[in-house]
């Protein structure tokens, strides 16, 4: 196979997976996503002698550097960036400040957007993108043990503020889930987190 | 209990079975975008160095990693662990803002430019199954010319003197001592893999300075051990001149909990001025030395904060220093 026909067998192999990697972490404007999928793509064919065998961790490196392209020079893309916390129409349209609500995706969304961006990345790219550590080292541009590393560090950081909005959710037993008290709980979680760490 | 990941996995705002990003064949738009793909090629140049400078974010960071976390079976020598550095604190000791001020006060006198490559030691805990997770601590020499041209070399220090160099520089460099070569390459003109690193040249001033970081560590300009990380990535890539090393020492002195920890002696002999840094929430603790004349970044230091049995690690332990030689 020829690096063109093998760069058209990864495009139509992957396309969709690298516009839902794009999608997760944009606004889901569909027009915005198309674009920057497109750069990624024109990125890819100008690399084609590069693609590894395994092209799509490979492709999801490349999405990441153009989605800080696109929209670095507005500050948008950390701002959505930190919007994937708190996301709700993508999730279904209703934040849940309970983990033991019904939605527990919600609520985890939540715990997640307290993390760094890095830490938030490397978890987004394991649950969302089902990442293997080899694949994740591969779009961190790191070594196998550094985003071994990485990973644990991070989970053990979203465990812990889950274990934060538990313990709140506990303390508010009996109390109305309204946005109030999401925001109280969030104050509460936190101080359970400063004192945990002070 | 279920796993934060899975948690995390039933979160997932953008599906594969449903929605417009599911999985099916390409539709007309990427069947479109496909056939116009060569011409974009043609169209496109003048994007390429951004694109390319972009690109080489992950691995600007992570050549240190590279050259300091992962290491290769050959290279996997038995050896101790590193102790963390000991600061001791005195009247004598020199305030961050005093360092900052020197450093300016150089920069002033003898404006140098930045120069692209960088001279280390480093050791971080290896990770990788089969392999001690103790290994011998590196030197790695990289050097660029102004066509893109250069090496790298990387030798493992000597177990018996861990603390001795192991590289001379100098036209050629050589190993010195009882260093094992791990790995040297050489590069032709042009851009490559190894050299996109921190691609354009680093900009004078602090503020500036902090947003180019950022565009290779997101996260720089808002989160102090994010920027942290990205000054230490930085300077293995660059060796700061006068101005950016002020720029750093004012980036510093910005930190909010950056602490005075005294005077250390560190790995390599030399005496410098610590400052700790504890980033919330993330079990590690960062400590910075400093040379007070001037500000230069002699060693950063990452230790645990508490213990971690599956790694095997105590509350205190090192899991990765880099001391750099200039």
């Amino acid at each position: 196979m020829s690096t063109d026909d093998a760069f058209d067998a990864a495009y139509r192999e992957h396309y969709w997976a690298v516009s839902r990697f794009v999608a997760r972490r944009l606004d889901d404007q569909a027009w915005e996503v198309e674009e920057v999928v497109a750069e990624v793509f024109a990125v890819a064919w100008r690399r084609r002698a590069e693609v590894p065998e395994s092209p799509l961790p490979w492709l999801y490196g490349v999405a990441r550097h153009c989605l800080a392209n696109t929209v670095r020079g507005k500050g948008r893309y950390r701002r959505l960036l930190a919007k994937l916390g708190h996301h709700e129409a993508t999730v279904g349209g209703r934040t849940v400040a309970s983990p033991d609500a019904e939605r527990p995706g919600s609520w985890v969304l939540e715990a997640l957007s307290r993390l760094t961006e890095a830490d938030q990345e490397v978890l987004r790219l394991t649950a969302w993108e089902e990442l293997t550590v080899e694949e994740l080292s591969t779009v961190l541009g790191c070594g196998r043990s550094a985003a071994a590393m990485r990973l644990h560090r991070a989970r053990r950081r979203l465990r812990e503020q889950i274990e934060a909005l538990r313990r709140d959710d506990r303390v508010s037993v009996g109390c109305t889930s309204g946005k109030g008290d999401k925001a109280h709980s969030a104050d509460r979680a936190d101080r359970a987190h400063k004192d945990g760490h002070a | 209990m279920t796993d934060e990941l899975d948690l995390l996995r039933e979160a997932n705002p953008v599906s594969a079975d449903t929605g417009p990003w599911r999985d099916r064949p390409l539709n007309a738009h990427a069947e479109l975008l496909l056939r116009q793909l060569p011409s974009r090629d043609r169209g496109r140049r003048t994007v390429r160095r951004v694109i390319w400078s972009l690109e080489a974010a992950a691995a600007a960071t992570v050549l240190a990693l590279a050259l300091t976390v992962s290491g290769t079976p050959s290279s996997a020598v038995a050896a101790s662990r590193p102790l963390p550095l000991v600061a001791h604190a005195s009247r004598a000791d020199v305030s961050l803002a005093e360092i900052d001020r020197r450093a300016r006060t150089a920069a002033e006198e003898s404006p140098g430019k930045s120069e692209r490559g960088s001279h280390l030691q480093s050791w971080a805990l290896s990770m990788k199954s089969g392999e001690d997770p103790v290994t011998l601590p590196r030197e790695s020499l990289t050097r660029w010319n102004a066509d893109g041209s250069g090496f790298t070399l990387e030798v493992a220090t000597d177990p018996s003197h861990p603390r001795r160099a192991v590289i001379e520089d100098g036209p050629p460099p050589r190993t010195v001592h009882e260093g094992k070569v791990l790995s040297e390459e050489r590069y032709p003109p042009g851009i490559n893999s190894a050299n996109q690193d921190y691609f354009e040249d680093p900009p004078a001033g602090a503020a500036a300075l902090r947003d180019y970081l950022a565009v290779w560590s997101p996260g720089a300009d808002r989160d102090p051990a994010e920027l942290i990380s990205a000054i230490e990535s930085f300077i293995t890539v660059w060796t700061p001149g006068p101005r950016q090393r002020a720029d750093i020492t004012t980036l510093l002195s910005r930190i909010e909990g950056l602490r005075p920890a005294g005077k250390v002696t560190d790995r390599l002999g030399r005496e410098g001025q610590a400052f700790r840094f504890t980033p919330r929430a993330s079990g590690l603790r960062y400590l910075i030395v400093l040379d007070p004349a001037d500000g230069t970044v002699l060693d950063v230091e990452e230790t645990i904060t508490r213990d971690d049995p599956e790694y095997r690690l105590k509350a205190g332990d090192v899991i990765s220093y880099k001391a750099w030689i200039y």
